[in-house]
């Protein structure tokens, strides 16, 4: 056994109540490190072809990294992973609730979860093994008093009503984290699995706990040193970014029609900051510290993110910080992903005011809200058409040129007309219209280094990278926002060195390049990295630079072809909505648009893929796939 | 359009309305027949649908005796040969063909071989390769209102012995005369009403829009749209409604009629598959696909279906939509209209609710790929392609 | 403009010579792992194959055999498992130079085809995917309605090279028969 892994993973089969061993072995922790890529692995071996999400063909996968609980910082995250009711492909969804940490601690690397439950099922996990308890006394329950009902200290994943109702974009909530992307708490709600908790007290054995330790201290000193991870995100939160993407015509306003509002001010993260915090938090071990706490209703609840300020603000043009404040508290008790609520009710909203639906509310007026939402959660009246997301109700009513998403899943806030790699990166992402499975190109775009905004030069290759390099990180168990720190902070600055590097990153595309297809060849690790010398320490593998992102882009490449063998098709689904590819966001300005075919022929070449987008044998070769 | 070349055919005599059964001894005794071979099956028997025909002959000339019932839901050579040997043997001198598709053309494969004066239907596979030899006079009789296959070039026959489906494609299979009458549809339950009319749909949207299109074939597609909006819905919910029952048999026709000149694409060539795969109805496969496939073939040609707005919906909608939102809507259309059908029927407007497993899905991706219909759709589709568009109907 | 039987012999020879390289590419390719070898590897062995560019020739005739599609010469066959006969040599000099798609042709009834239609589709779709490989893609694209599969344009014109001859690793040599 690879040090670094708690050892085990199980097979639960929620029809029979069977709990049984999963075989998986070193060479796949190797080769795929933890969480997300483990959970494509074990998915990969057990669904050989298209199913419909809501069957029992479906699985869920809840998985962990080998830096989980080893020391690390930011290292909470843990993955959950199944084919998402929004787009029928692979979702993986990471969280840093304290779920993940206690799975390890009670001795599993990953959960999988089978079947359907004949009865509404708490699943306890413990060292001792997995317990079936009857949920029936929490079905119904908000998140927030779900958890507080199971009580105890020990990690929880639950659903809300909107998961037991199978809303589409239905999220799994950890605490007061979530993984909620892409709808996996409907997938949880179909299986009748209303929580999930878990605890014990093994500790993973660490190759060399000592030098790992001082890597860990050095690395934790890096991050409070450098601009974005130690003073403009603990300092402001995710809603630091408002401000610049304002400026880059990056924020998502009035359904992605432009990338401007006029009401920036009031739901940018300076004003969060003056008038709302109360106090910055993290997950467990994270010393980023991102998360705001702010009062609401005589308590102290989590603040809104730049993805909510963004979808539920600007996108609706509500300007309003109370009442996204008061919306994002309400989508997280009915247990709702705040970014396609958002985006669904933008494009509804739009739907109405071309006469192709009958919807109470407007852009800028959100009166009757609360009903609204819990309409939606409960699938009552019109909810039942929003709880279907936005492709869905752009094939029974239209528009769905303005339908903002990408293979199904609604887009983040970030307007991609003022950052065309981010546009490719929405196109291309595995899981859907996501800005971090994209690769996040958007922080080389105006975010944090300051590439040109609207040129195809060089994007794909980057794109490719931090792709590579996210999933990497993502399934070692840390925290993405570790990887701003990647860049020096000098760059992040503005200064001399900083223009001069975004001027030349713009033909450093072929440098890129090489190092996307030759990686192996760094077997060192770089300083720029941490990720992957700590990853060598906790598990003795000498990957070096080189081998940490080959296992990314591996992992990045088995996903796409699991989503190929549940029916994706490069054509059609790597692609953008008409709004974003075809209308100028500044008309007259022919640059405000974003070439998708163009830059996404260079992203397929740049990958080793055919003109269709599929990878090629050489290339899965190489990688051992 | 018109500098392309095309080809346009229908000499087929159509007789609708009230007792059109009444007329048909007149026509036979015009041409110089006398004895008709009466192609149906042993349920039309039953439920009384043949009586009915001949009771129309009674008091004239025809001596309609030769009856024909063992013809089954799949048109196959056994059967075609089975009854060539009997039309011999019974001296007949005309086939009437009263049923559903596998009856009509059962009726085709028998006039294949009638009319090249050989012994088995095997040897004439192909399209447009016959003769026209001794045709022997032939009139259809539907009694659905869907497949078009009274006024259609082409007769799929089942060959069971090796297992193969044979197309036959000629101009000289088309019947003498059509004859539409109430009495035939009038008892068709919603369903069956609703998924013949969906069939009749996409007959008249693919025509119009596969590349054999020509303004003749289509003048009758969107002949057979204008009908299909104002009266499937009304005959669905009331199928006593002769007006409305009588404007769909019609429009199946016409719908045939259509796409017997410019052919039919991807709906058909998929839906095709899925009956020989997956066993799902015809009608039924064509109403869940036709808006997917729609979508898909709209990624390429983005105003492909903008015109038919205007007859899909209506002229109100047509000029209160923006022109550019026009495609989509037409679109939206066809899927309201399905939809409506599932409230008032329980017609599918999923896959899954036919009961095709999710692994069937490459099977019948591999069928729809040989279907040469696939060659008339103005977009091209791949395996994958087809794929694709089967998960989003799922 | 008329007609006239010069015309008509040119048009003829076009089509002969046309005819002649499609069934070279057709043998080479379906040999080597491509788009048309996942079509043919599904026929039947012994099939035989009989293109006529017009009632009277030129034509192309093919086989199935050995495992690949062997090119038979440019005479006709008696009882050919499908035979595909285009109308007029004005028809088939469209279709054969690329200046109209074999789906077109198909679908104006520019030619009959006699046999299994669902085979013969599969052989019109290699056809199709042919045409693309042989014609440069500047002048392929007027009829094609979507770039087909990528063959291999080396592979689709090594089989005009000896007579038809082509030699591959671990293949015996096979020889045009005529």
């Amino acid at each position: 056994m690879i040090c670094g892994y708690a050892g085990k993973v199980i097979k639960i089969d929620l029809a029979e109540r069977n709990v049984s061993e999963y075989p998986l072995s070193d060479e796949d922790r190797k080769n795929y490190i933890g969480g997300k890529g483990l959970a494509a692995k074990i998915i990969f071996d057990l669904i050989k072809g298209i199913i419909e999400p809501f069957s029992k063909d479906n699985v869920i996968v809840v998985s962990t990294g080998p830096l989980n609980g080893v020391g690390a910082p930011s290292s909470a995250r843990f993955n959950v992973s199944g084919i998402s009711p929004l787009t029928g492909l692979l979702a993986s969804s990471n969280c840093g609730g304290n779920f993940g940490l206690n799975l390890k601690r009670a001795g599993y690397d990953a959960v999988i979860l089978t079947g359907r439950a004949q009865e509404k099922t708490h699943l306890e996990i413990t060292e001792e093994g997995v317990a079936f308890r009857d949920a029936s006394g929490i079905w119904g329950e908000t998140t927030s008093k779900t958890q507080e009902i199971l009580g105890g200290k020990r990690g929880m994943l639950v659903i809300g009503p909107a998961g037991e109702n199978l809303v589409r974009y239905a999220g799994i909530w950890s605490g007061e984290r979530t993984a909620g992307r892409a709808g996996l708490g409907a997938v949880l709600g179909y299986m009748n699995v209303k929580a999930i908790t878990a605890a014990g007290n093994k500790k993973a054995e660490v190759y060399d706990r000592d030098k790992l330790k001082i890597h860990c201290a050095k690395w934790v000193k890096k991050l409070q040193n450098h601009p974005m991870t130690g003073k403009q995100l603990p300092d402001r939160g995710t809603a630091s970014l408002v401000l610049p993407m304002q400026k880059n015509r990056q924020l998502a306003t009035k359904n992605y029609r432009y990338g401007r509002f006029e009401q920036y001010e009031n739901i940018c993260g300076e004003m969060l900051k003056d008038k709302y915090l109360i106090r910055n938090s993290g997950c467990l071990t994270c010393p980023i510290r991102c998360s705001r706490v702010v009062p609401y209703q005589g308590k102290e609840i989590k603040g809104p993110e730049l993805e909510t300020i963004g979808l539920l603000g600007s996108n609706l043009l509500n300007g309003d910080m109370d009442k996204i404040i008061h919306m994002n508290y309400v989508l997280d008790e009915l247990g709702l992903d705040t970014m396609t609520t958002g985006g669904v009710l933008g494009f509804a909203m739009e739907l109405a005011e071309n006469g192709l639906l009958d919807f109470p509310l407007s852009f800028g007026n959100l009166e009757g809200i609360d009903k609204l939402l819990e309409d939606i959660a409960y699938r009552r009246g019109i909810g039942d058409l929003l709880a279907e997301g936005t492709r869905i109700m752009a094939r029974k009513l239209g528009g769905s040129a303005y339908a903002i998403q990408v293979k199904g899943m609604e887009l983040a806030a970030y307007e991609p007309r003022g950052a065309v790699g981010q546009g490719l990166g929405y196109a291309v992402a595995n899981r859907g219209g996501c800005h971090l499975n994209a690769g996040y190109p958007i922080i080389l775009e105006g975010l944090g280094l300051r590439m040109n905004r609207y040129t195809k030069l060089s994007k794909a290759k980057f794109a490719i990278f931090t792709q590579n390099l996210m999933d990497a990180v993502s399934s070692a168990g840390i925290c993405l926002f570790t990887t701003y720190a990647v860049f020096p902070g000098i760059v992040y600055k503005r200064n001399p060195v900083a223009w001069l590097t975004a001027r030349i990153l713009k033909f450093a595309g072929p440098v890129v390049g090489f190092l996307n297809r030759h990686s192996n060849l760094i077997r060192i690790n770089v300083p720029l990295l941490p990720h992957s010398k700590a990853y060598e320490l906790a598990t003795g593998l000498k990957t070096g630079f080189g081998g940490f992102i080959k296992a990314g882009e591996r992992i990045y490449n088995l996903e796409r072809l699991i989503n190929l063998r549940l029916g994706m098709n490069g054509e059609m689904d790597d692609d953008l909505p008409q709004r974003l590819k075809d209308e100028e966001q500044v008309p007259g300005d022919r640059r405000t648009k974003v070439p998708i075919k163009k830059l996404k022929s260079a992203y397929y070449k740049a990958r080793g893929w055919n003109e269709r987008g599929v990878p090629g044998d050489k290339r899965l070769k190489k990688l051992g796939l | 359009m018109l500098n392309q070349y095309f080809e346009f055919y229908n000499p087929v005599k159509i007789l609708s309305g009230k007792n059109a059964l009444e007329h048909i001894p007149h026509e036979l005794l015009t041409i110089g027949c006398s004895k008709p071979l009466i192609l149906t099956n042993q349920m039309l028997k039953d439920i009384g649908v043949l009586k009915i025909l001949l009771d129309a002959f009674s008091g004239s000339e025809i001596e309609a005796t030769a009856v024909f019932t063992d013809v089954p839901q799949d048109s196959s050579v056994e059967t075609v040969n089975k009854a060539v040997q009997y039309y011999r043997e019974t001296a007949c001198d005309s086939v009437i063909a009263i049923g559903g598709g596998s009856v009509i053309d059962t009726a085709k494969g028998l006039g294949i071989v009638i009319s090249q004066g050989g012994e088995d239907l095997r040897n004439y596979m192909g399209a447009e390769t016959l003769k026209r030899g001794k045709k022997a006079p032939f009139i259809a009789i539907p009694t659905t209102a869907g497949t078009g296959s009274e006024v259609t070039l082409v007769a799929v026959i089942k060959d069971h012995e090796r297992n193969l489906k044979m197309e036959f494609v000629s101009y000289h299979l088309l019947p003498d005369a059509a004859v539409l009458d109430p009495r035939l549809t009038v008892s068709l339950p919603p369903r069956i009403t609703a998924s013949t009319g969906m069939d009749a749909l996409t007959h008249a949207i693919e025509a119009y829009t596969c590349i054999q299109a020509n303004p003749l074939s289509s003048a009758y597609a969107i002949s057979a749209m204008a009908l299909i909006r104002e009266n499937l819905i009304p005959c669905v919910k009331d199928g006593k409604n002769e007006s409305c029952r009588m404007a769909l048999a019609n429009a199946s026709l016409i719908a045939g009629a259509a796409f017997s000149n410019s052919m039919v694409g991807l709906v058909h060539a998929m839906g095709h598959a899925l009956g020989g795969v997956c066993g799902v109805p015809h009608g039924d496969a064509m109403g869940i696909l036709l808006p997917y496939c729609m979508e898909y073939n709209s990624r390429a040609e983005k105003e492909l279906y903008s015109e038919l707005l205007l007859h899909i919906k209506g002229e109100e909608a047509y000029t209160a939509t923006p022109k550019e939102s026009r495609n989509e809507a037409a679109i939206v259309a066809v899927r309201s209209m399905l939809h409506a059908c599932n409230s008032l029927c329980g017609l599918p407007v999923k896959l899954s609710d036919t009961g095709v497993k999710t692994g069937d899905l490459g099977r019948v991706a591999d069928a729809a790929q040989n279907d040469g219909a696939l060659l008339m759709n103005p977009v091209e589709a791949g395996k994958d392609d087809i794929i694709w568009i089967l998960k989003q109907a799922y | 403009m008329p007609n006239k039987p010069a015309r008509k012999s040119m048009k003829k020879f076009i089509c002969a010579t046309v005819l002649n390289l499609l069934g070279r590419s057709f043998s080479s390719l379906s040999l080597t792992d491509s788009p048309i070898k996942n079509e043919t590897d599904k026929w039947a062995d012994g099939i035989r194959i009989l293109v006529a560019a017009c009632p009277s020739g030129p034509y192309l005739s093919l086989k199935k055999a050995s495992g690949r599609v062997q090119y038979t010469g440019g005479k006709y066959i008696e009882n050919a498992d499908l035979f595909i006969e285009f109308k007029s040599i004005e028809s088939g000099v469209r279709a054969l130079t690329g200046l109209m798609s074999i789906h077109d042709a198909f679908a104006q009834h520019r030619f009959t085809l006699k046999g299994d239609i669902f085979f013969g589709m599969s052989v019109v779709r290699c056809l199709y995917i042919i045409e693309a490989a042989l014609f440069p893609w500047f002048y392929a694209k007027r009829i094609i309605k979507r770039r087909p599969p990528k063959v291999s344009k080396w592979r689709a014109y090594t089989g005009l090279i000896g007579n038809g001859k082509i030699k591959q690793r671990g293949l015996k040599s096979v020889e045009s028969v005529l």
